[in-house]
């Protein structure tokens, strides 16, 4: 997992001034680091790792540090270095309305990013955008981009995106290099993101996009940037679902999907099951076991299903990936997926901060954990700058590649 | 002599320091319901229509329900949360469903269909003999500071669930049940109050849950005893009769 201080080694190249702490503001910090601490304690799920680190002595030098802070960012920091003694996803401190991997002002770049071989590279870009798939990023807004070494794929992701966004309409320069080793300096121009914003409690707004279209051989796609925003998803899937009942196959894109609502993945197997029962896994609670059973849905989709994943493909996007490979439903294709996946709420702070924490385990039918090792995919087809380059994506031809195979075969 | 009297003196002192012996638990429930109104009372009620603000405490996650109850164990319950859509349950002709958009339909079957149609009783207070095998008086606890009995109530089918009554008042103050569903079997909690007297009724108008570590408020905005409830309101939805006609596997 990536520490506190490699994140934003990345994220905030620059030094910013902060506000020092008034004396009710350095009060409502205290009460944070408390309210943390408590809640942790209280709720999570595996008392044996809160022993191991020694979660209840840690309240009280945090509390110090804390309460020594010179700002909110430092104040920040020490509460998100004591959540990182946990060493899990899902616990994390949002400042105020700012997600990470956020879009900041509103304002996007317009491509997406990938960690490839140990550089920064675009796996996509939006229609008329001046950059192409697998130029490599050199430099944002002047600063030179350096990966930390122990920094996983999801977190450059997200972090780099964050440093691309800001206010729509403005300009940021990123340096390039094409794929002849030729430097291309664009001044990119930040546009709204596609989708429609939606929340949900706590999470700050964030566009949700879905794709939905046909490609060649009767084959569908679906692909979505996060399990959120049901009112509008979930219609739109079972729409789709139903018009290709009688499909070849059906491809859905979870890659660089980071999860969202749990219950969605659970609504969205239950188009590809005839019978009841099927779990996609189980949370484990202090109250004990949760199953993330199915409800079948009709017509139910009888056709193959090939899910795309990789190194950004997160939390719910993970549970419904590797629950439909275990359930023997789907076939998974392209890169192991991130391992961050366990059931998290999010609540606001005494410093009006947002605290998300998990409130359980996750295991796969299996038994075995998603959290820290991921789903590997049955074929795998990573990201390499040169199919990019080349204007392919092997993921996705791997996956076309067996879906046309006579059934027979497959 | 001496130790006779000394016998004597410490059972008449025994005597006086044990505790009074605890009524019975069905003492108990009915005392409930004359407090609440009385069985004549709750014999008028044939229908009840219920609305409330709900909110998953702390997480900015509200959302308003809407409740219907009538004769026969029929029931419709609505919950609609911005962001995520509709949630429906009902019961009616034998059949407990629920359905929503991000879901779809699903049947409950087993202790989980004999637990919400006894929930759906309009009449549950008063006729809870048909639905409990046994009712006893596990003790005396203190809840929040006031002295409660604890009466454990065995359904016809399904997992005990325990109830604590004020002494002071005979209210009902907190009920102790495993919430099943096809998730699996987790322990609930749910603390009632803020009585008011509605249609001669004492009614619980505040409803906190607490399960797996989450709170989940519930608060009766307006309720009417006989409301006018058309039949239709508890017919199965298609999808659900299309579910409870299907074979079974």
């Amino acid at each position: 997992m990536a520490s506190v201080k490699t994140l934003c080694a990345l994220v905030l190249p620059l030094a910013l001034a902060a506000a020092p702490l008034t004396d009710e503001q350095r009060l409502r910090q205290v009460e944070s680091l408390s309210r943390i601490h408590r809640t942790v304690a209280e709720s999570h799920w595996d008392r044996e790792l809160l022993d191991r680190v020694g979660w209840a002595a840690l309240a009280e030098p945090f509390r110090r540090q804390v309460a020594e802070a010179a700002d909110a960012r430092a104040a920040r920091a020490a509460m998100r270095e004591m959540l990182e003694r946990l060493g899990q996803s899902h616990f994390a401190i949002f400042e105020d309305d700012v997600v990470p991997g956020g879009t900041g002002g509103g304002g996007v770049a317009g491509f997406d990013v990938r960690l490839i071989e140990g550089e920064v590279v675009v796996t996509s870009a939006e229609p008329g955008s001046p950059v192409r798939p697998g130029w490599a990023i050199r430099t944002i807004a002047g600063e030179p981009l350096r990966i930390p070494p122990d920094l996983d794929e999801i977190w450059v992701r997200r972090a780099v995106l964050s440093r691309l966004s800001g206010q729509a309409g403005e300009t940021v320069d990123v340096e390039f290099e094409d794929g002849s080793g030729r430097t291309v300096v664009l001044a990119v121009r930040r546009a709204q993101p596609k989708g429609e914003m939606a929340s949900f409690g706590y999470l700050p707004p964030q566009p949700v996009w879905v794709e939905i279209r046909e490609l060649e051989d009767r084959i569908g796609l679906m692909a979505f940037n996060l399990f959120l925003d049901p009112v509008r998803l979930m219609p739109a899937f079972e729409r789709a679902l139903v018009r290709w009942r009688d499909a070849r196959g059906l491809v859905v894109d979870l890659r660089g999907n980071p999860g969202g609502l749990g219950a969605m993945a659970m609504g969205l197997a239950g188009w590809f099951f005839e019978r009841p029962g099927i779990s996609l896994g189980t949370m484990l609670t202090r109250d004990g076991p949760v199953y993330f059973r199915i409800n079948p849905r009709r017509p139910a989709f009888h056709g193959p299903v090939a899910i795309l994943i990789d190194g950004a493909t997160a939390s719910t996007a993970e549970i419904f990936a590797a629950g439909l490979r275990d359930a023997g439903r789907a076939r998974l294709f392209g890169a192991e997926s991130a391992g961050a996946a366990l059931p998290s709420v999010i609540e606001k702070l005494p410093n009006g901060d947002r605290f998300q924490y998990a409130t359980a385990g996750f295991v796969r039918t299996s038994g075995a954990a998603l959290e820290g090792a991921g789903v590997k995919p049955d074929v795998p087809a990573p990201w390499r700058r040169a199919d990019l380059l080349a204007g392919r994506d092997a993921a996705l031809e791997a996956a076309l590649h067996w879906l046309r195979e006579p059934s027979g075969s497959r | 002599m001496a130790s006779a009297l000394l016998r004597a003196v410490y059972i008449v002192w025994a005597t006086g320091l044990a505790a009074a012996p605890l009524p019975p638990a069905e003492q108990i429930l009915d005392k409930f319901v004359e407090v609440t109104g009385g069985q004549a009372a709750y014999e008028k009620i044939s229908t009840q229509y219920a609305t409330a603000a709900i909110e998953f405490s702390g997480k900015n996650i509200a959302g308003k329900l809407t409740l219907y109850q009538a004769a026969k164990s029929r029931s419709y319950v609505l919950m609609e949360l911005p962001g995520v859509g509709q949630f429906e349950q009902g019961t009616a002709e034998g059949v407990a469903w629920e359905r929503s958009a991000m879901l779809g339909p699903r049947l409950k079957t087993g202790p989980e269909r004999a637990a919400a149609l006894r929930e759906a009783d309009v009449q549950s207070r008063v006729l809870w003999r048909n639905h409990f095998a046994k009712a006893e008086t596990a003790g005396e606890e203190e809840i929040d500071g006031r002295r409660c009995y604890k009466i454990v109530l065995t359904p016809n089918e399904g997992e005990a669930e325990t109830r604590f009554f004020e002494v002071s008042t005979g209210l009902l103050v907190r009920i102790d049940r495993i919430v099943r569903s096809q998730m699996g079997e987790v322990p609930a909690q749910t603390i009632l109050g803020d009585y008011r007297p509605v249609g001669g009724i004492l009614t619980a108008h505040s409803l906190r849950q607490k399960t797996m570590g989450q709170d989940f408020v519930t608060t009766i905005q307006t309720i009417e005893y006989n409301a006018d409830i058309p039949d239709s309101r508890f017919a199965l939805p298609e999808d659900v009769r299309a579910l409870a006609a299907a074979p079974k596997p």
